[in-house]
């Protein structure tokens, strides 16, 4: 009996030196459900494969590099209910479930903040959800699937979110009044996709390299600012940004440059497009089927081809600067009194044979195309254009012109020197 | 070549005529940089920069052309040359020293009046960037260096100074004002499919369209030219220099081994 009695002595030993690993193999799911409502669940550094589901008002936020991982058919990391709060953590869905994501979201006032998705597939999507926030996350994906889909949810907050990789940047559907801010977005098919979605903020993304920039299609009152849309030329339809059926929307302050369209606008009416710089481009603008918008106050310089308008009367295109426009102020408005005409000679050159671009200003080009004038009903005219580049930086660095002066007097000098020595007499 | 090269300098320098070059210049490149001042974000290419490299673009060559020929056409037309050809000195450095000597004057005295239009400008309030103006200045040299180059071939195919300059016009007429057209509407004719390399190899041949476009890339403005060009434009910015460089350097061989060829035949008959 006393042999028995010390073996049990043992095994309480063993189990108090080394207890059972129960904690360490208990999953995150597990985890979360034992958690309650309004409780931290913390995790450590660490890879966990598994697929979790959080439905009630929860933070699970990652200690140092947290990944979790699941290539199963159901999201990684599904969030229902609300005031769920998912932060620093390393979201993997490698299945190839077509449209999988590897966050899905729908309930209200969740919080996605510092995830960075790595999907097969699509990176979050937001399914009837509203008043989320997603800030300072990435996705990054194969190009199988969006980078972050919205299907009719309202009152969402996109920042500072970096987008890679994707079909659509960022997608929405149905979904109204959300607002997407300071993101960046980069090989994409479209930067950002909305469709029928009215009151959008954009403002200060960027949305660079993709195949457009921005499309903006069936929306009202969508405010469009402080945007970059800069080199979306890789497809033959390529845009900066495309606003078609739009209403009483207002694009100001945009960079668009380097696109294959700039600004491409079809059946829109009463927007308002003001102090956006659009500059490197193939066609600044181009107008199709729309009318009653007003044009006013923007910069375009040095685009291949400035401005063009198909069936579009009634828009108000005024004082806008023309680089290209040839500027006589009279009345000291700051207004020239030549109106500028955008002659669309040289794009019916370059249609049929896109080699021909490369005469774009060459001297002889210039001579040809005062030669060659298009008949007035087929270009558009801005009456009233402006003298100066409304849109200039006003914090300019003022360059130093000392080092002009030297430059200046280095080649005076030398070439001085030059002359004397060339009339000495030998 | 280095008494050759002396010497046209020497002549350039001692000409009051090529003063008068100085004088335009000036007139014209001030006249530019203020054109440059409304401008305001002009650092990169915009429509004023193409305008300002389009003007460099109609003068400097066609007065280039004229400075080179004459400086061979005049020799033979006053017999210089026949008797230069009495020397123990081959035509190749015949026409090199010419070169180079003319190279020199006609860059010391753009030099001289580059100096003081920037100067003038700069007094007069306007800041130009440096980096523009050194673009602008290296593309001018280069402008200057292929199109005496050229000038001096004309030269030795001419026999006359009046020949000359009927060439040279010629010649500016065909590379910078009537070059697209004429292109256009060659490559009308041609197979689609052909159209692209045409045009490709046909810029190579005129330096003014390659300078021209080298300036606008340079400049940041690639985009101008179109998806067509993109893979080349971006192949041509890893080594942007020394392309240019390699071409220039090419072109400029090419051109006098066939003004020596030429002079030398002339000099056996």
């Amino acid at each position: 009996m006393r042999r028995y009695a010390d073996h049990w002595l043992l095994v309480l030993l063993l189990l108090l030196v080394f207890p059972l690993p129960a904690r360490a193999e208990e999953t995150v799911q597990a985890r979360i459900d034992e958690a309650p409502e309004y409780g931290v669940v913390r995790l450590a550094s660490g890879v966990y494969d598994e697929a979790i589901v959080l439905s009630k008002p929860l933070t699970l936020e990652g200690i140092g590099e947290v990944t979790i991982r699941s290539c199963r058919k159901s999201p990684v990391i599904a969030i229902y209910g609300r005031h769920v709060v998912l932060k620093n953590i390393r979201v993997v869905q490698c299945g190839d479930a077509p449209d999988m994501p590897a966050i899905y979201v729908t309930g209200h006032d969740h919080t996605i903040d510092g995830v960075r998705v790595l999907t097969n597939q699509q990176g979050v999507k937001l399914d009837h959800a509203h008043h989320t926030t997603i800030v300072h996350c990435a996705v990054q994906g194969e190009k199988n699937g969006n980078g972050i889909d919205l299907w009719e949810s309202t009152q969402n907050v996109i920042h500072y979110t970096a987008i890679e990789r994707v079909k659509d940047g960022i997608y929405m559907e149905n979904s109204h009044n959300n607002v997407l801010s300071g993101n960046h977005i980069d090989n994409a098919r479209y930067g950002i996709h909305v469709m029928f979605s009215n009151r959008i903020v954009l403002r200060k993304n960027i949305s660079e390299k993709n195949i457009a920039g921005a499309m903006v299609m069936g929306t009202e009152q969508t405010t469009i600012e402080q945007n970059s849309f800069v080199q979306n030329k890789r497809n033959v339809h390529s845009q900066g940004l495309l606003l078609y059926d739009a209403a009483k929307t207002i694009v100001r302050k945009n960079r668009i440059a380097a696109n294959r369209v700039g600004i491409y606008v079809e059946q829109a009416r009463h927007n308002e497009l003001t102090e956006n710089d659009v500059s490197h481009n193939f066609i600044g603008m181009q107008w199709n089927e729309s009318s009653n918008n007003r044009v006013s106050d923007n910069s375009f310089i040095g685009n291949v081809y400035d401005a063009q308008a198909i069936r579009s009367p009634d828009n108000t295109i005024v004082r806008n600067y023309w680089d290209a426009a040839t500027k006589l102020d009279v009345t000291g408005k700051g207004v020239s009194a030549i109106p500028y005409r955008a002659d669309p000679f040289f794009l019916a050159l370059t249609v049929d044979v896109p080699e021909y671009q490369l005469f774009f200003q060459s001297p002889g080009m210039i001579v040809l195309q005062k030669l060659l004038r298009s008949p007035d009903e087929q270009v558009l005219t801005d009456d009233a254009p402006l003298m100066e580049q409304p849109t200039a930086r006003k914090d300019r660095p003022s360059r130093s012109a000392s080092l002009l002066y030297v430059m200046s007097a280095v080649m005076i000098a030398g070439s001085i020197s030059g002359f004397i020595i060339g009339r000495k007499r030998p | 070549m280095w008494n050759i090269g002396r010497m046209e300098w020497r002549l350039l320098m001692r000409q009051y005529s090529s003063y008068s070059f100085v004088l335009l210049w000036v007139v014209i490149l001030s006249l530019l940089f203020f054109i440059a001042k409304n401008d305001a974000d002009f650092a990169g290419y915009t429509n004023v920069t193409g305008t300002i490299a389009n003007i460099i673009l109609y003068l400097l060559p066609l007065f280039m052309l004229i400075a080179g020929s004459f400086a061979i056409a005049g020799e033979m037309e006053n017999g210089q040359w026949r008797l230069l050809c009495t020397y123990p000195l081959s035509q190749a450095m015949y026409v090199a020293g010419k070169w180079l000597g003319q190279w020199l004057g006609q860059a010391t005295l753009f030099t001289f009046s580059f100096g003081v239009s920037v100067a003038i400008s700069s007094f007069a309030g306007i800041a130009l960037p440096v980096k523009w103006v050194i673009a602008l200045y290296s593309f001018s040299l280069f402008l200057i260096a292929l199109f005496l180059m050229l000038g001096l071939s004309v030269g030795a195919f001419t026999s006359t100074r009046w020949q000359a300059l009927t060439v040279s016009v010629g010649v500016w007429f065909l590379f910078i004002m009537i070059w697209p057209t004429l292109l256009i509407a060659v490559l009308n004719i041609v197979p689609y499919p052909l159209i692209a390399p045409l045009l490709q190899a046909a810029t190579l041949f005129n330096p003014a369209e390659v300078l021209r476009v080298a300036f606008v890339v340079e400049l940041g403005g690639s985009a101008i030219f179109g998806q067509a060009y993109d893979h080349l434009i971006h192949l041509w910015k890893k080594k942007f220099r020394l392309i240019l460089t390699v071409y220039a350097i090419g072109y400029l061989c090419l051109l006098w081994s066939m003004a020596t060829w030429k002079l030398t035949r002339r000099k056996q008959r």
